[in-house]
């Protein structure tokens, strides 16, 4: 299978799927710190569970779009009991395949007049 | 040792629907995330959002819960077929000995379940009765009864809710193609109502149809209807001739089992040129028929037989001429699915016995050869450990294995029980009329499918090879591979 219908053989991504990845395009986190940054950028409107959480990052996890991070925080700030994560390399590429994929159907819904092109301040 | 707070040993209890290497990997983690999580909650104070992360979490733990399993199962099945691809010779064998063992239990005991074990097929058939006169000292067990003996039965029982009479006769029908000989079974005006049955078309007797010089008229059987007539939705009302008489179709049975016998047509007892005839009305020992009744609500069997066995006596002490001492005549009262299956019970009941011992002998062969598997699979097994796997996860695996291997089994005992069944019910035919009630009891496919013999011992060997490696198979943080040390 090529690298571009491997990646697309991930698409659509669940929004919770989605939501993970992009909690981790800007760095390494644990999975409190994931579920924390995520209802902070969707304003509430997507709250992980714990359980959901960890079944999305496990399923991530085994298609190799996220994998353990070797790199801890400083000792003072670091607890062991956690796991970092973080994007690999193909991990991004679905991100980026899955953003690209919402923008062509938000065009399609542009060019449809259902959706207004927001003003830009 | 501090106790953990109850949400924390609520929330804990609640992750333990999760697979197991789910919770190794993920359950520390978890735990701290809801431990986080409700700390804000209870700073913040609400107890609705106590509340919602309950909901959340819930919800959360029971959606990921069966995707983690259904995951493990098809990777665990992915496994087994590679394995049993891999072992060809021993799979075949194994499905082949359980196909065997499952078809022949499944086959004996669906025949066993519809003859002996299924309750009759009509409303309230354990009220069913069948009467027998007989006379033991002269060797006969089934004297029959006449038709005063009837009349006298039917008016004197105090137990019985009604009695009615059958025999079976052979007649010719005219009117539709060439004659045809049918079977005809001659019964009581109320002899339906009295098995319950309501007719498919048109109606069954009624008290003037047999009352004698009626016109005569006949209820079909639903088989000889389809098979003779092409199911006609317009045959109630048609005419055929028989016995040199014009009989009109009044109804059409339903697709029930007939007892005692199969028939193609039914006639009032007024209708039969025998049983009209003045001898078989006014003579006791003109005796041809068969009786059956059923029990008031509340009767038991035993009050029953009282009741009939007391009027077999008033008859043999006022008709001294017709009942001899010497004949040891009396009556016998029996349930009438005890008397439609009384010749076949022992038989069925020592073929159950056999196909149990086939089934025993092909769960030690299973057995056995598992077993020696088991013995060569040793060396994966301790690697499967060294790598991480857990003892339940070991056993969840050879679970998968053998389930697989009983689904195979049982689907091919299905075709073997196929295969003997029409066979089998042949043969049952001529023990018992519930014969055509048998099929295959997918309840007793399931049963035995479930109970592969392979499951008990491989998790008992399993256990027992883990157990006593304990020492040098438990994986160790941070020594992953020091399970193998001395096997290498």
């Amino acid at each position: 299978m090529t690298r571009k219908k491997e990646t697309e053989s991930f698409l659509p991504l669940t929004p919770a799927m989605f939501h993970i990845l992009l909690a981790l395009a800007d760095g390494e986190k644990h999975g409190y710190a994931i579920l924390k940054e995520v209802a902070r950028r969707t304003g509430d409107k997507v709250r992980l569970s714990a359980g959901t959480l960890y079944g999305n990052l496990s399923r991530l996890e085994s298609a190799g779009l996220i994998a353990e991070s070797t790199r801890r925080p400083e000792i003072v700030l670091d607890d062991e009991r956690r796991r970092y994560y973080r994007l690999t390399e193909f991990g991004r590429e679905v991100a980026v395949a899955e953003a690209e994929r919402m923008e062509e159907a938000l065009g399609q819904a542009r060019a449809k007049k259902l959706f207004r092109k927001p003003k830009l301040a | 040792m501090e106790k953990m707070p109850l949400p924390q040993r609520l929330f804990r209890t609640l992750v333990r629907v999760l697979p197991f290497d789910f919770r190794t990997n993920y359950q520390g983690e978890m735990e701290g995330v809801f431990r986080a999580q409700h700390r804000e909650v209870e700073e913040g104070g609400g107890f609705l959002e106590a509340l919602k992360l309950w909901k959340e979490t819930i919800f959360g733990i029971f959606t990921t819960a069966p995707r983690e399993h259904w995951q493990i199962l098809t990777s665990d099945c992915a496994y087994a077929f590679r394995m049993m691809r891999k072992n060809l010779g021993f799979t075949l064998v194994a499905i082949l000995t359980l196909a065997l063992g499952i078809g022949a239990n499944t086959a004996i005991f669906s025949v066993v379940h519809a003859v002996l074990l299924k309750p009759l097929p009509y409303p309230d058939g354990q009220q069913l009765i069948f009467v027998r006169q007989q006379e033991p000292k002269l060797g006969v067990e089934d004297l029959g009864f006449s038709v005063s003996e009837i009349e006298d039965y039917r008016k004197q029982n105090r137990s019985l809710s009604g009695l009615v009479e059958y025999h079976a006769m052979t007649f010719t029908l005219f009117g539709h193609g060439d004659p045809d000989r049918v079977r005809t079974g001659v019964v009581s005006a109320n002899y339906f109502d009295l098995f319950g049955i309501k007719p498919l078309r048109g109606r069954t007797f009624l008290p003037d149809d047999d009352k004698l010089g009626a016109p005569a008229v006949l209820v079909l059987s639903y088989e000889y209807w389809k098979n003779n007539f092409g199911a006609d939705q317009d045959i109630v009302g048609k005419t055929f001739e028989m016995n040199d008489k014009v009989h009109t179709v009044v109804g059409v049975l339903p697709p029930v089992p007939q007892y005692p016998n199969e028939n193609d047509v039914y006639m009032p007892t007024s209708a039969c040129p025998w049983r009209s005839n003045k001898a078989h009305l006014e003579m006791r020992d003109m005796r041809m028929m068969e009786v059956f009744g059923r029990m008031k609500p509340g009767v038991t069997v035993g009050q029953a037989s009282a009741d009939i066995s007391a009027i077999s006596a008033g008859l043999k002490a006022t008709y001294p001429k017709f009942y001899p001492d010497n004949s040891g005549y009396g009556s016998v009262t029996s349930p009438l699915q005890l008397e439609l299956t009384k010749d076949a019970r022992p038989t069925l009941l020592l073929l159950l016995a056999a196909a149990g011992f086939v089934l025993l002998i092909a769960c030690a062969n299973v057995a056995n050869m598992t077993l020696s598997r088991m013995v060569q699979r040793e060396r994966e097994l301790a690697v499967r450990t060294a790598l991480g796997a857990g003892r339940s996860r070991l056993l969840r695996q050879l679970l998968t294995e053998s389930f697989l291997m009983a689904v195979i089994g049982g689907l091919l005992g299905l075709l073997f029980t196929y295969a003997s069944l029409q066979l089998l019910t042949d043969f049952v035919s001529r023990l018992s009329p519930r014969a055509r009630e048998i099929h295959i009891d997918s309840g007793v496919l399931l049963f035995h499918a479930c109970r592969c013999p392979g499951h008990e011992h491989r998790l008992r060997y399993t256990l027992r090879a883990l157990l006593a490696r304990q020492p040098r198979l438990q994986p160790q943080r941070g020594n992953r591979w020091g399970g193998l040390g001395s096997r290498s």
